[in-house]
């Protein structure tokens, strides 16, 4: 049922949308501020000159390329090794009975409910034991388990009828064969937004790749654009290009998937 | 059959060991260790009893920050599910510009969380920001105690917006219509409607909503610390920031290990006592 909106309602909405929209676009307008803009008083909102300066800024900036390339490693990394051990694990609680099955399901959605910030820590001291300080292997470790994705995913398994499974049993195909021929398939779109999820978490992470990293030239981005230096000379266009710069295909994909990450958010609201 | 029970276990191996690894491990041993003197390497130095507690229940900042948590909760909670709930009303039918508002709520999503504060600390800076300026004000947003939490309190809404407006649209949207129409046909007026159908029907998940925003108001950290800093004079400084602070700045890990326990126990309760309203709130559907 499609209607038309009460004016009153549509007045709210637009002060809502520009009050949301407002931080982004302050950020792409003061990309194109140069230094001295930033200290006028009353504020202004338009650039005086639209020259790309602080993007070729940015662009020449000797770590810049190194925070963007380390957070998409690290984001596609973590989400693909998160979403084959979600697989895999979720195949086996769903399908496989064996002797403590609750419990250890129990034992993994539990640590739902520990605070990782809490826990910096700890995982700091082990992080640093293992010797992963600095590296990509450090950078993603305490992401990896996917706990609310296997809840998510089990229930889904388990709406697939037990008979594919039989008659593909039946046909020879073993468990491996049975996950990349059906269920991959079956569950690509669940799957996609898990992709997305965890890669824009691990992308948008803050505190824990700042502990494991010291080396400039291996920080992430979203640490990176904190550490720019370019605030001490009160120039702030260049960290507003950055942050342009990494916003730009994030409100792309956002976009383009609002529908699938909308139906995967109803189906089980688990994203804790 | 006992092949299947091994591969079983092999599947589910990564996911235990992760768990215990990185989540029961560091867990353990930072509620073991909070009753012991911790050296700078984060081995164990002697028992301490209660010691660690004692002292931090003594001290002034453990104090201020407690409250600065709290502080930060009453407001941001509140203010978070109205202005959620405000703005799924107004998008709940679909309409031809409906998906276009639907986009734009949902687009904080999008924004990484130091980006998103980086953008708040300089649209709140006093005089030159352009916050004051589009208001007419000039509002100390970082030498007043007040303005500056409310300013950290925003930048919050900002952050948790696009997801419980999501959560609770499709709540919405699910409702079985029928019910709805009946009501409707009986006589029912828009806001009774609401409040006597609808309220009741989606309060499962705006249960949830509420219960995030809770548990986020007691762990936010980051966004303080690139925001404020904790500033001015640790106003906005949470329990979370200070314990990250005599963690990682102080190396204080006796007095690190005793906070995290500290609220690890009131995560817990709040998780006990919303598990119980929860159950409530289910079976009065």
């Amino acid at each position: 049922m499609r209607t038309e909106r009460h004016p009153a309602g549509m007045l709210l909405c637009v002060i809502f949308a520009s009050v949301i929209l407002f931080p982004f676009l302050y950020a792409a307008l003061a990309s194109f501020f140069s230094a001295s803009e930033f200290a006028v008083i009353p504020a202004k909102l338009l650039p005086e000159n639209w020259d790309f300066r602080n993007y070729l800024k940015i662009a020449s900036n000797r770590y810049f390329p190194s925070y963007i390339v380390n957070s998409i490693i690290t984001g596609i990394l973590s989400a693909s090794i998160r979403m084959i051990l979600a697989i895999l694990a979720s195949y086996a609680f769903s399908y496989f009975r064996f002797p403590g099955r609750n419990l250890c399901f129990a034992f993994v959605i539990l640590t739902l409910f520990i605070p990782s910030d809490l826990l910096l820590a700890g995982n700091y001291f082990t992080i640093q034991k293992l010797g992963l300080i600095d590296t990509y292997a450090g950078i993603i470790a305490t992401s990896l388990l996917p706990a609310s994705q296997i809840i998510m995913l089990r229930q889904y398994f388990l709406s697939i009828p037990s008979c594919i499974r039989d008659s593909a049993r039946m046909d020879g195909a073993g468990d491996f064969c049975y996950i990349i021929r059906i269920l991959v398939p079956v569950s690509r779109a669940i799957l996609s937004t898990f992709l997305l999820q965890s890669f824009v978490a691990m992308f948008n992470s803050y505190l824990w790749p700042l502990l494991v990293t010291n080396r400039p030239d291996m920080r992430t981005i979203q640490i990176g654009i904190t550490m720019l230096g370019y605030a001490e000379s009160l120039n702030y266009g260049p960290v507003f290009a950055a942050i342009t710069v990494i916003l730009i295909p994030f409100v792309i994909a956002f976009i383009l998937m609002r529908k699938r990450i909308m139906s995967a958010l109803s189906r089980g609201y688990m994203f804790m | 059959m006992k092949r299947q029970t091994l591969r079983a276990y092999a599947f589910i191996l990564p996911v235990m060991l992760l768990a215990i690894v990185f989540v029961y491990m560091p867990f353990i041993q930072s509620v073991v260790s909070s009753f012991f003197t911790v050296r700078m390497d984060s081995s164990l130095a002697g028992f301490a009893g209660m010691e660690n507690y004692r002292k931090l229940f003594e001290n002034e900042i453990f104090h201020q920050s407690l409250s600065n948590t709290f502080f930060f909760m009453v407001l941001f909670v509140p203010l978070n599910i109205i202005l959620i709930m405000a703005a799924v009303l107004l998008t709940e039918r679909k309409s031809r510009s409906g998906s276009i508002f639907e986009t734009v709520f949902m687009l904080p999503m999008a924004v990484g969380m130091s980006s998103a504060a980086l953008i708040f600390k300089y649209m709140f800076r006093p005089s030159v920001g352009i916050i004051n300026s589009i208001l007419n004000v000039d509002i100390p947003w970082t030498d007043n105690a007040f303005a500056a939490m409310f300013s950290v309190v925003m930048l919050g809404v900002f952050l948790d917006f696009g997801l419980d407006y999501i959560l609770l649209l499709s709540a919405m949207r699910n409702l079985d219509r029928s019910v709805l129409e009946a009501a409707q046909i009986d006589g029912a007026g828009k806001f009774r409607l609401f409040a006597s159908m609808k309220l009741p029907l989606i309060s499962p998940t705006l249960f949830f909503v509420l219960f995030i925003s809770i548990k986020d108001a007691l762990l936010i950290c980051a966004p303080v610390m690139v925001m404020t800093e904790g500033g001015p004079f640790r106003s906005t400084q949470t329990i979370v920031y200070y314990y990250y602070i005599e963690a990682f700045k102080n190396s204080n890990y006796s007095a690190a290990f005793a906070i995290s326990t500290v609220v690890f126990v009131i995560a817990t309760v709040i998780t006990v006592i919303s598990f119980r309203i929860d159950r409530r709130v289910h079976y009065e559907n």
